[in-house]
């Protein structure tokens, strides 16, 4: 007999705790309570899509009426509230002359395209950051992992995406605009020289707007959006994902 | 009516939650802490995670949490003894060489590694993870669990080696075959 399977035997003889001691009831109550801060957000936006919605229609009505107004706006389709759709119309429809990089075209078909289209920190940086707490709250501790070489990140702004469950290959689930995160209420900065090494930033502001659906439909879990530069270069991405 | 989320979390404390309590318990070493620490696990994933999620997936987060919990505690109360040269272990009771003894003592051993070799050992024999599965769950690299797992192993053979030459000292009679080191 190996050590190694002489170890699995006597762990597996040391007895189990006896059964019974979890409280389901807290255990849901207290995750009903984690999960709130999000659904109001989730609320909220739902309200500002509603509102982006009827726009189109109440606006005209409360304008004096005026021809460049109604000439600027594209012949809209009245089935353009969900920002989802929003985002396929003007990727279709590159009229809108403020297009500079892949977020923010428009008040919200060019942002849902860039949303959705955020790469991953890692593979872009090379820099892994994750939440070490839950974010839901607004204010998280983050662990910034620099590769050998060394290197910095400056977070201006930090949100959550939803990112596909599971591993793999980063798939954005729903995010929110660069634009619409709260600038943190202090420019963090973390840094380390050859070698790299990990870096924790505690109590960073967090904007927890839930951002636009991808059309991707998939378990999901929260990963941190951030927005900043690294080595003087800007960054909009995704760092890796939640491990409660 | 229970949202689906709340579903999953009643089957799983049902249905695996004794395992998930064992998990911690051999993690921590203390039951009454393994059991908050499942609760705090249940409340912060199905925190988070959204509809979706069976079980046995959601148990994988679950038990991603509770080694979090165990390695980020672990990590404070290091800091703390830094500071404190008065705080020591929790004295445990060595129970001799009955059955439950030597079950008991087994727990007791485990405690005697550190946060992370322990975490590999119960993740590796007694949860049955391949290597690379350990790393992922404790976000080190594979080589990291490999050099755990030696370190940890060859503790727990120094302990078996020096508790058989004590009993033999006290017994003057060798001790259960059991106990010798392979």
């Amino acid at each position: 007999m190996t050590d190694e399977q002489e170890l699995r035997r006597r762990l597996r003889e040391i007895p189990g705790p006896p059964a019974g001691g979890l409280d389901v009831d807290a255990a849901v109550a207290d995750a009903r309570r984690r999960r709130r801060p999000k659904t109001a957000a989730l609320a909220g936006a739902t309200g500002l899509a509603a509102v982006l919605a009827i726009a189109p229609f109440a606006a005209p009505a409360l304008l004096p009426s005026s021809t460049s107004t109604m000439a600027e706006r594209p012949e809209s389709d009245a089935g353009a509230p969900a920002p989802e759709v929003a985002g396929q119309e003007s990727a279709g429809q590159p009229e809108e002359g403020s297009g500079a990089g892949d977020a923010g075209t428009g008040a919200d078909g060019g942002s849902v395209a860039g949303a959705c289209a955020y790469r991953a920190l890692r593979a872009d940086t090379g820099i892994g950051l994750r939440f070490l707490d839950d974010p839901a709250d607004g204010l998280a501790s983050i662990e910034i992992d620099f590769p050998a070489a060394g290197g910095d990140l400056v977070v201006e702004a930090l949100g959550i995406a939803q990112v596909e469950a599971g591993g793999g290959p980063l798939r954005i689930v729903s995010a929110p605009d660069a634009s619409q995160l709260a600038p943190a209420v202090s420019v963090r900065e973390a840094s380390t020289g050859a070698g790299g090494g990990t870096v924790v930033l505690d109590d960073v502001p967090v904007a927890t707007d839930p951002g636009v659906g991808c059309g991707i439909e998939a378990a999901a879990v929260p990963a941190p959006l951030v927005l900043g530069t690294s080595d003087g270069r800007p960054v909009t991405a995704v760092g890796d994902p939640w491990a409660p | 009516m229970s949202a689906r989320w709340e579903l999953v979390v009643a089957e799983l404390v049902a249905e695996r939650g004794e395992a998930l309590v064992r998990y911690a318990t051999l993690l921590t070493g203390d039951e009454e802490e393994a059991r908050d620490m499942v609760q705090d696990a249940l409340a912060a994933t199905f925190g988070r995670l959204r509809n979706g999620f069976a079980v046995e997936q959601a148990e994988a987060y679950v038990r991603r949490a509770i080694a979090n919990r165990f390695l980020d505690g672990a990590r404070r109360r290091q800091r703390w003894r830094r500071i404190s040269p008065l705080v020591v272990d929790r004295e445990r009771l060595d129970s001799g060489s009955t059955l439950t003894g030597e079950r008991l003592d087994m727990a007791a051993r485990l405690q005697r590694l550190t946060p992370r070799e322990r975490a590999c050992i119960v993740l590796r024999y007694d949860e049955d993870r391949t290597v690379d599965q350990v790393a992922a769950e404790l976000g080190i690299s594979a080589g990291a669990v490999k050099r755990y797992l030696s370190d940890a192993l060859a503790k727990l053979r120094g302990m078996l080696e020096r508790e058989r030459e004590r009993g033999e000292r006290l017994d003057g009679r060798p001790r259960d075959g059991r106990e010798e080191v392979r």
